[in-house]
């Protein structure tokens, strides 16, 4: 089959490798009918989650056709159209048990490499580095699905792709971040970073009742697509004027209630600030830049929560710790517990209220991924979100 | 390698289920040193007790112990699925 590889920084490949196979009784093989490229997968492009292995297939965000069932599957058979969630979860662990699917106990083969970076181990996920389990990812024609009995969401007949492939991740996170602001009436909530995770996360505040919400970027392309699709209130372009001095002016001096950081680790900012942070990532002496997590913290109102959805993967620097002790910030965080939101978010697209299509600017073939890799990474052509086809 | 040791199964606080201990002693062939080279090689007693507890817990819970398309080879190895029938001899592997 064909799969997308990584072959080192910033070069993927479109490569013939062996098809999957089933490997335990309750996988499942799903012909990959469209994927998307997700900014988290531009860390991994970029070379800045560690584990990586030249040759590694890539991918998270996945959809298709169930062809083949390992023994112990018995609730999906040849021919289910499904949607794959990216944490690979068990369903049997206290963490599976209490719905907290992307810290599964059992679905890490590499447990002892995520310990020794991290403490404790998370879930593994499709294609994200060996860290995370060494699974092969959904950029490809096919893809195997562990725990396939547990995981993937069955799609109602008559909903298209491009409705539902986002439940695999993006759709999900974005809703996270929104819940974990605790949001009552009246709120104001601000968003650092206005790519897709960014905008469901602006959509989801607003449903989740939000009163005003505030979106920022650097990118004006971005920032009127919050604005039009995203029910966000006012946009702030950080290249043009100071974010804290703004969001005190929308806010009546207070700051946002909440703050959600949807950049992670390779933020872009003041530009001093950029260069500090770009020179240590560059010399090892931090994994990541955390400019957007700082700014956040610094701007949420006293006692306000910083919700952190942009991916981070190490250590960081200047980390503003007596903000949030001395104002008693509360900072909720977390990989997406996908398989939690997938049901109900289904029935929001079913009934309408979030088509979440609109993030989409450019369809491309499998075989263009390398091309779309360096669209994204560059925003090129206002490159929001790439989807793939066979 | 001669060794002894003692395995405990205790009830977890909070009904969390059962805590398995494992104690074990042994005697590395060339004393320290040996142990010292064991663990380069990934095979020193307590990383590989580490990884049989993680694999009986798999096991007990969903019934398998997970595979992935790069930890099924010895050594890193890109997470590509594996060549021809390696995957069948896994599959067998994986069924204890």
């Amino acid at each position: 089959m064909r799969a997308v590889c990584w072959e080192g920084k910033r070069k993927m490949r479109v490569e013939s490798v062996p098809d999957p196979k089933i490997l335990n009784a309750r996988d499942a093989i799903v012909r990959v009918t469209s994927t998307a490229i997700c900014g988290s997968d531009l860390h991994l492009y970029n070379g800045f989650v560690p584990t990586l292995e030249r040759g590694d297939i890539l991918g998270h965000e996945f959809m298709g056709e169930v062809v083949d069932v390992g023994r112990s599957v018995r609730n999906l058979k040849v021919g289910d159209r499904v949607v794959v969630p990216f944490p690979i979860a068990c369903g049997e662990c206290a963490a599976c048990q209490r719905d907290m699917f992307s810290l599964c106990e059992n679905s890490n083969p590499n447990g002892w490499m995520a310990e020794k970076l991290w403490g404790h181990s998370p879930c593994g996920i499709f294609g994200y580095s060996h860290l995370l389990g060494g699974f092969a990812g959904g950029q490809a024609e096919y893809v195997r699905v562990p725990f396939a009995d547990v995981g993937p969401l069955k799609v109602p007949s008559g909903m298209d792709d491009e409705q539902v492939l986002f439940l695999s991740d993006i759709l999900p996170t974005g809703y996270m971040g929104a819940e974990m602001c605790d949001i009552k009436r009246g709120d104001i909530v601000a968003v650092w970073g206005a790519g897709p995770v960014g905008q469901f996360a602006m959509l989801s505040a607003s449903l989740l009742g939000a009163e005003r919400v505030i979106a920022i970027d650097r990118f004006d392309y971005r920032l009127k697509m919050a604005k039009s699709k995203a029910k966000v209130w006012e946009t702030i372009n950080y290249e043009r004027e100071s974010v804290l001095d703004r969001l005190r002016e929308l806010t009546g001096g207070r700051g946002p209630d909440a703050c959600i950081d949807a950049v992670g680790m390779e933020a872009h900012g003041h530009p001093a600030m950029y260069a500090y942070d770009r020179a240590k990532q560059a010399l090892m002496l931090e994994n990541d830049r955390p400019l957007a997590l700082r700014e956040a913290i610094t701007a949420c109102r006293n006692g306000g929560v910083v919700s952190v959805i942009g991916v981070y993967s190490g250590f960081i620097d200047k980390f503003p710790m007596g903000s949030v002790m001395n104002r008693s910030l509360t900072i909720r965080t977390g990989q997406c517990h996908v398989q939690r939101y997938m049901r109900p978010l289904l029935e929001r697209i079913e009934n309408g209220e979030i088509d979440p299509s609109f993030v989409i600017t450019h369809r491309m073939k499998l075989d263009d991924a390398p091309s779309g890799y360096d669209m994204f990474v560059h925003k090129k052509d206002n490159c929001e979100k790439v989807v793939l086809t066979m | 390698m001669p060794n002894w040791g003692i395995v405990r199964f205790v009830p977890a606080p909070g009904d969390r289920g059962t805590e398995v201990h494992v104690e074990l002693r042994y005697e590395p062939p060339a004393g320290k040193l040996g142990a010292l080279v064991a663990k380069l090689f990934g095979e020193e007693p307590a990383l590989q007790v580490n990884g049989d507890l993680r694999r009986f817990k798999q096991v007990l819970e969903t019934g398998e112990v997970v595979r992935s398309d790069a930890s099924i080879h010895r050594g890193m190895h890109p997470a590509q699925p594996p060549v021809g029938d390696l995957a069948m001899s896994v599959d067998i592997q994986g069924g204890y």
